[in-house]
Parts: structure tokens; C-alpha cells; sequence
């Protein structure tokens, strides 16, 4: 089987068990809908998210601003929309960062085995000793906050993740008849790997990719929430809850649908992911 | 068994050098130099480099490792520059309390999590089986800052059974625990949510084996047959998870501490943060680091006393 038809393989296998699975189509969906909410922001967002109307701050929700405004007058609707944006971007472009690099530090660990293994994988653990808030915290503390470094910090802390994931099943692979095969016709490493291993791992990659895109959302939430997060008057959802805290009792909106935007997007990126896993997992695959 | 703990000790060491070495240089890459931070902007050029001599900054970085390494080695982390206290003290006083809200968080997670995980399994694709699952990865998807402000709203304002405020300083045990209760409840939930999912996944697995039928087919009793063939062998990869969950929740203790305004290392970071206070936040991520490390050494042993088979290894 050819790497192409493999992956349209794979794909068709994954809808069906997608298919049995009902809550992963819920999971994809929702995130589907946010990601939406996100992209169109500026098309969708009743008003600019840091214009403010300082005649009417903290207003309860109305018909004017669907979910109220904030201390400064803001409208929370659309600093919410705007606000997932900064989520998604932040998630999804450090995950993919970790993914890229944890993914060709673990398999070529693997693949290489020996001193160049056990000095990878002792840095990743090395890495994992902290704990991943307290990593980014260290980092964007050193950085200085911004949407980059903000990036930089949660890849540095997930890059380990999917170093560990991509090891294991490349060690398996080596040993296949047909990589030997492969390295006795004399193809480089770097085809074995793309062509032969990588796609045997695709489908596990994926899911973590899933399920560590919700870890990143959180933990920038939290950064934002502590006050290491994108600077404000940048709308982000973590910081909202920041911002709103001190209004708790007198204005719970401003805190408390951020709040829960954050929780939908993590719930759905991790329901999908979950989907995806049982999916995936052959054990669970023949399962009615 | 004594020599699988010392070779555990053993392997430790290594990992734990290189998170001190790499958290001391991480620090100094920090912007900023302490002597400033501690005299203001208007310090003059003399005063500066006194500081910085007396501060032993003015050396090579690598004179300064050396003698962070051997102070560490004798259990010393230092002075706060700020603070001109000792790390070791101000660590000291704040660490029971985040030691206390974690075990608490631990505590109520596995009580919880686990016989609900086994009642999941063994009623797997029920109803409640179907509940159990979607609550628990609900739990694990709340940010820790969230629902630690929606148990603050719910308990303490609305129906007004806990303090507010935690102050951990006044009154006896009963009080004490008392404004424990909220937070370790936090803390509690995310736990429970992983070891509710691992516990249930690691026995359906188990159930499915060989000898699991030949038991059944021995004509044993179900909870025989759940309980010391099912659970004994579905129970190493919950202890695992449990261990390397322990690491996010001590990362949750910090948000934690900040919505229940807690003393504890946590709010010790931020206060880090606040003051540029280097030396102190270098402290308290070695002490963490020493946290992590000595959680993974004890998952590492109760392994070996769960199953004799690793400790054979």
C-alpha cells in the first residue's frame, strides 16, 4: 500500500468508527463552531473589543450588549469571539510547533537509538520534571509576555509529549522486516522515516495533537488569569476572568461566560480527541 | 526491595542536577539586574557595583553555579534579595499548606475517582457508565481558576458554609480544615476526573483478558473475580496516572491558592514574580522540581510493592 492510499485508508476506517462514536461528532462540531466563532470575528463581533462605553460600565446583559459590559464598558460578547481567537491561534500554533519538532526529536531517537537516544529522551525528561504551568510561567516570566512567547513557551513545554509518543512506535517500526528491507536497497533515513514510519504514527499524533491543544488553551487561560498572558487591553479569555474577578458579586457575566467559552472549547478539543483515540485504538475499533 | 529503592534514588539524582542547572540559567537569562531592582532606577553607577560585588553577581557565572550547586547540597537555597530572608525559611513557613491542599486534592480524587472509574467499567456502555464518562472529562476540560470561582459562588456566597477568604493562620484543626475543604474540593475534581477515566479504561482492559474467562469459567464469584484478579492487575496503570497527575495538579495548586487566596508556594511565585525577586523564584522551582521528582520516586516504589514483577526487574 502506498503512503497516499494508506492515509485515504486510514481515513475512511477513522469515519467509520467516528460514525459509531457519536460523542466525538459532538466534540468535532462544537470545535467546528468555535473555530468559526473565531475566524469570523470581525465580521460577527457586534462591536470592537476594546472600544469602550464608559457611560455604561459593567451593564447586566440586555439586548444591547447580549452578554453585558465589563469594568471599562466593553462589550463581553465580543471581547469573548475576539478573545477565542487569541485562544486558537495560541493553541493550535504551539501545538503544531511541539507536534513538528517533538515528532523528529522522538522518531529520529528512535530510529538512531544509542548515546543520541538516551540524550534526547534524558533532556525530555528533564523537561517533564516541571510542571507544565509552572514551565510556561517561568518562561513567559524570562520572555516577557506576548502572543509569541506566550507560543514559545507552551511548545517548549508539549515538545517532550510528543517526543515520548513518537519514540515508541518508530523503535517498533525499526525492527519491521520491511524498514530492513528498505535500508538494505540503501534509502536514507530521512525517506524511511517520512515515508515508511511516520504514517504508522500519524493517527496517534493526531489524537494527542487533540488533547494537547485543550491542555494549551487551559494553561494560556491560566497565564492570562495570573496576569503573564498576551498584554491587555487585547482581549483574551483568561484575562477576562482576571479583569471581571474583582466585579464577581456585583458583575458575574464579566468573568463567568469567558469562563465558560474556555470550558467548551477544552470539552470539545478533548472530546474530540477522545473520539478520535477510541478510534484509533484497535482493540477498541471491532467493538459494536 | 532495598535495592530497587536505591537504585531508583540513584537514577534521580541525575535528573534532578539537570533541572537545577537548567532552572539556574533559565533565571539568570531573566531581564533585568537585581542590583537595579533593588536600588531603583536612580541608583548611581558606584552604588550599583558595590551591590553587585556584595551580591557576588560581579563573578563568572560559572563561580556562581559552583556555589549555588554546593549551598544546594548542604539544603541551602540562598537569600531572598528582596526580602533579605532566608529562602529556606520563607519556603518553610508557606510549604504545609500547599503540601496539605495537594495531598487533600490527591486524597479526594482516588476515594472518589476510583470506585466510580470501577463502577463505569463494570456497567461499561449503561447509562451511568455514559454520565460517569462525560462528567469526568468535563472535569478534566475546567480550567482549575474556573471552578475554583464557581465553588467559591456556589458554597461560600450563596450558601455561605465556608469562608470567603482562607486564612489558615487562625484557629484549631477543626477551622483548618474547614477552609480546606473548598480548595482541596478543586483540586479534588480534576483529580478524580483522571483516575475515574484511567481506573475504568485499565479494568475493561484487564476484564477482557484470558484469565479473567477462566476464573469466570472456574465458577467464581464476581466480586472475586473483580476484585483479585480485576482490580490488582488494572491498578499499576491508575498509580501511574496518579503520579504523573500529581505534576498538573501541583500546577493547579497555584491557581488554586490565587482564587482562595491561600498561603502556599503558589502565591509565593507570584509574589516572586511581582518583586523580580530571581533568587526566590529559582528557590521555588528547585523545591517544586524536588516536588516532582520525589512524586515520581514514590510511584516508581509503590509499583514495585503493588507488583512483585518490576521489582524483580
Amino acid at each position: 500500500m502506498n503512503t497516499i492510499a494508506r492515509f485515504k485508508h486510514f481515513g475512511t476506517e477513522t469515519y467509520h468508527v467516528f460514525n459509531r462514536n457519536k460523542t466525538s461528532w459532538i466534540g468535532l462540531l462544537l470545535l467546528t463552531m468555535l473555530v468559526l466563532l473565531a475566524v469570523l470575528a470581525p465580521v460577527i463581533a457586534p462591536y470592537d473589543p476594546v472600544e469602550q462605553h464608559i457611560i455604561q460600565r459593567l451593564e447586566p446583559p440586555s439586548s444591547q450588549f447580549l452578554l453585558g459590559t465589563d469594568y471599562y464598558g466593553r462589550d463581553v460578547l465580543s471581547r469573548i469571539i475576539w478573545g477565542c481567537r487569541v485562544s486558537f491561534i495560541i493553541g493550535s500554533v504551539s501545538v503544531a510547533i511541539a507536534m513538528f519538532f517533538g515528532t523528529i526529536l522522538g522518531s529520529m531517537a528512535g530510529y538512531k537509538g544509542g548515546y543520541f537516544d538516551a540524550f534526547v529522551m534524558g533532556v525530555m525528561d528533564v523537561l517533564m520534571s516541571i510542571p507544565t504551568l509552572l514551565m510556561g510561567l517561568l518562561i513567559v516570566a524570562i520572555l516577557g509576555p506576548s502572543q509569541a512567547n506566550l507560543i514559545i513557551a507552551l511548545a517548549l513545554t508539549m515538545i517532550p509529549r510528543f517526543a515520548r509518543i513518537a519514540r515508541a512506535p518508530t523503535i517498533a517500526a525499526k525492527s519491521k522486516v520491511y524498514v530492513e528491507a528498505c535500508q538494505a536497497m540503501g534509502f536514507s533515513d530521512m525517506r524511511i522515516l517520512v515515508v515508511h514510519i511516520f504514517p504508522n504514527i500519524f493517527g496517534e499524533l493526531m489524537v494527542m495533537g487533540s488533547m494537547w491543544m485543550a491542555t494549551a488553551v487551559r494553561t494560556e487561560a491560566a497565564l492570562s488569569f495570573i496576569g503573564l498572558g498576551v498584554n491587555p487591553p487585547t482581549a483574551t479569555l483568561g484575562g477576562m476572568i482576571r479583569e471581571g474577578f474583582k466585579d464577581i458579586m456585583s458583575a458575574p457575566w464579566a468573568s463567568l461566560y469567558p469562563g465558560l467559552v474556555i470550558l467548551l472549547i477544552v470539552f470539545a478539543a478533548n472530546l474530540l480527541g477522545d473520539g478520535l483515540r477510541d478510534a484509533l485504538d484497535p482493540k477498541l475499533r471491532n467493538e459494536k | 526491595m532495598l535495592q530497587y529503592i536505591i537504585k531508583r534514588l540513584l537514577l534521580a539524582i541525575p535528573i534532578l542536577l539537570a533541572v537545577v542547572t537548567l532552572v539556574f540559567f533559565v533565571v539568570r537569562m531573566a531581564p533585568g539586574d537585581p542590583a537595579q531592582v533593588i536600588l531603583g532606577d536612580s541608583a548611581s553607577y558606584e552604588s550599583l557595583t558595590a551591590l553587585r560585588s556584595e551580591l557576588g553577581l560581579d563573578r563568572p557565572i560559572i563561580v556562581q553555579y559552583g556555589e549555588f550547586l554546593v549551598s544546594l547540597v548542604q539544603g541551602d537555597l540562598g537569600d531572598s534579595i528582596i526580602r533579605k530572608q532566608s529562602i529556606n525559611t520563607i519556603i518553610a513557613d508557606v510549604l504545609p499548606y500547599t503540601v496539605e491542599l495537594t495531598l487533600a486534592g490527591v486524597l479526594l480524587g482516588v476515594i472518589i475517582g476510583l470506585p466510580l472509574g470501577v463502577f463505569s467499567a463494570v456497567y461499561r456502555n449503561s447509562f451511568w457508565d455514559y454520565l460517569t464518562r462525560i462528567g469526568s472529562l468535563i472535569g478534566l476540560s475546567f480550567p482549575a481558576f474556573y471552578s475554583g470561582i464557581l465553588l467559591l459562588l456556589a458554597f461560600s456566597v450563596y450558601l455561605g458554609w465556608f469562608p470567603v477568604v482562607s486564612d489558615p493562620d487562625m484557629g484549631n484543626l477543626g477551622e483548618r480544615l474547614h477552609m480546606l475543604v473548598l480548595p482541596a474540593m478543586n483540586l479534588g475534581l480534576i483529580m478524580m476526573a483522571y483516575v475515574v477515566r484511567s481506573a475504568r479504561s485499565s479494568l475493561l482492559e484487564t476484564l477482557g483478558e484470558d484469565y479473567i474467562r477462566t476464573a469466570k469459567a472456574k465458577g467464581l464469584p464476581g466480586f472475586i473475580i473483580l476484585y483479585k484478579h480485576g482490580l490488582k492487575n488494572a491498578l499499576i496503570p491508575v498509580i501511574t496516572i496518579i503520579g504523573l497527575y500529581i505534576g498538573v495538579l501541583v500546577g493547579n495548586s497555584v491557581l488554586t491558592e490565587i482564587v482562595f487566596n491561600r498561603p502556599g508556594l503558589g502565591k509565593l511565585i507570584l509574589s516572586a514574580l511581582d518583586e523580580r525577586d530571581y533568587n526566590l523564584l529559582q528557590g521555588l522551582m528547585v523545591i517544586y522540581a524536588f516536588l516532582i521528582v520525589l512524586v515520581n520516586l514514590v510511584t516508581d516504589l509503590t509499583y514495585g510493592m503493588v507488583d512483585p514483577r518490576i521489582r524483580k526487574q
